[in-house]
C-alpha cells in the first residue's frame, strides 16, 4: 500500500495523516470511492499518478533509479523555456517538487549511475503540469 | 439477525450485547468500565485507542464500531486480543441512522462475533 508521504506529496493542501491513511485503507478494502470528495478525486489520483497509471495528467512524476545510497542523484535544471532558469541537486532516496507557472523545461543529469527512463540525461517540455515530482529511489 | 461487514479480525466469542448510543464526547477510557466485561459493545460512534485499550483491559469480548482508524485497527488486530467488526469503513463517522435502529434494540441479548468472517449474529 502507499504511504502518507506518497500521497501528500501531490496535494494542494496540508491534510491530517490519518485522513489520508484512512482513504488508502478503504481504498485497498473497498476500492476507489464512487462519489468522492474533492480531496478524495486529489488523493485518487496521486495514488494513480505514484502507482504510474496515469501518464496523461496535470501531474508528472520522473523516477530516477540508481545503486548509490549517498551523494548526488540528479542534477536538475528548471527553466520557463524563457530566461527564469532554477538549478537543483536531488540526493538518492530525496525528491524535488516543482510547482510550474506555465512552460516548463526540464533537463535533468544523472549522477552516480542514476538513470531516468533508462537515460543519463533526460529533457521535458510543455505545459499544463501543475505539479512535477523528480525522485531519485535506490534499487 | 445477522449483520456482515467487511472488515474485522479476531476469534469467534459470544456474549451479551451492551448497545452504546452516540455520545456528546469522544469516545475516551471513562466511558467503559467493569460492568462491560465479557460483552460485545455496539458502538455508535467511532473509538478511540484508549477506548479500545480500556476495553481490552476490562475484558470486553468484542466490539463492533461504525467506523476505526486505519492505524487503530492495525495495531489492535495485531494484539489480537478480541473480536471487531468495522460497520462501514475507515475513518471517524457515526453509525448510520438505518443501521442503528437494526441493532439498537439487540441490548442485552445473546450474541456471536465472528471476528474472521466479520458476522454478527444476536438470538
Amino acid at each position: 500500500m502507499l504511504s502518507y508521504q506518497n500521497i501528500s506529496r501531490w496535494l494542494t493542501s496540508k491534510v491530517d495523516p490519518i485522513v489520508v491513511e484512512d482513504f488508502l485503507g478503504n481504498r485497498e478494502v473497498f476500492g476507489p470511492n464512487v462519489k468522492p470528495t474533492s480531496l478524495e478525486t486529489e488523493m485518487e489520483k496521486a495514488c494513480l499518478v505514484e502507482a504510474g497509471e496515469l501518464q496523461e495528467s496535470d501531474l508528472l512524476l520522473l523516477k530516477a533509479v540508481g545503486k548509490e545510497q549517498s551523494g548526488v542523484a540528479l542534477e536538475v535544471e528548471v527553466s520557463d523555456g524563457d530566461k527564469k532558469k532554477e538549478n537543483f541537486k536531488v540526493k538518492a532516496n530525496d525528491y524535488i517538487t516543482i510547482v510550474p507557472e506555465g512552460f516548463l523545461k526540464l533537463k535533468i543529469r544523472g549522477q552516480n549511475g542514476f538513470k531516468i527512463q533508462d537515460q543519463k540525461e533526460f529533457q521535458f517540455e510543455g505545459e499544463g503540469k501543475q505539479r512535477v515530482i523528480i525522485e531519485a529511489v535506490t534499487l | 439477525m445477522t449483520l456482515t461487514a467487511k472488515i474485522g479480525f479476531g476469534g469467534k466469542v459470544t456474549g451479551e450485547v451492551s448497545v452504546m448510543p452516540k455520545l456528546e464526547h469522544e469516545l475516551g477510557s471513562r466511558d467503559v468500565g467493569s460492568d462491560a466485561s465479557g460483552k460485545i459493545i455496539i458502538l455508535s460512534q467511532a473509538p478511540t485507542r484508549e477506548f479500545l485499550e480500556k476495553a481490552k483491559f476490562m475484558g470486553v469480548s468484542g466490539v463492533v464500531a461504525p467506523e476505526i482508524h486505519y492505524r487503530d485497527f492495525n495495531y489492535f488486530r495485531d494484539e489480537g486480543q478480541f473480536a471487531m467488526m468495522v460497520i462501514q469503513k475507515f475513518g471517524s463517522g457515526e453509525l448510520s441512522k438505518e443501521t442503528f435502529e437494526k441493532i439498537g434494540k439487540a441490548s442485552g441479548k445473546q450474541a456471536q462475533l465472528d471476528g474472521e468472517t466479520h458476522e454478527l449474529k444476536i438470538s
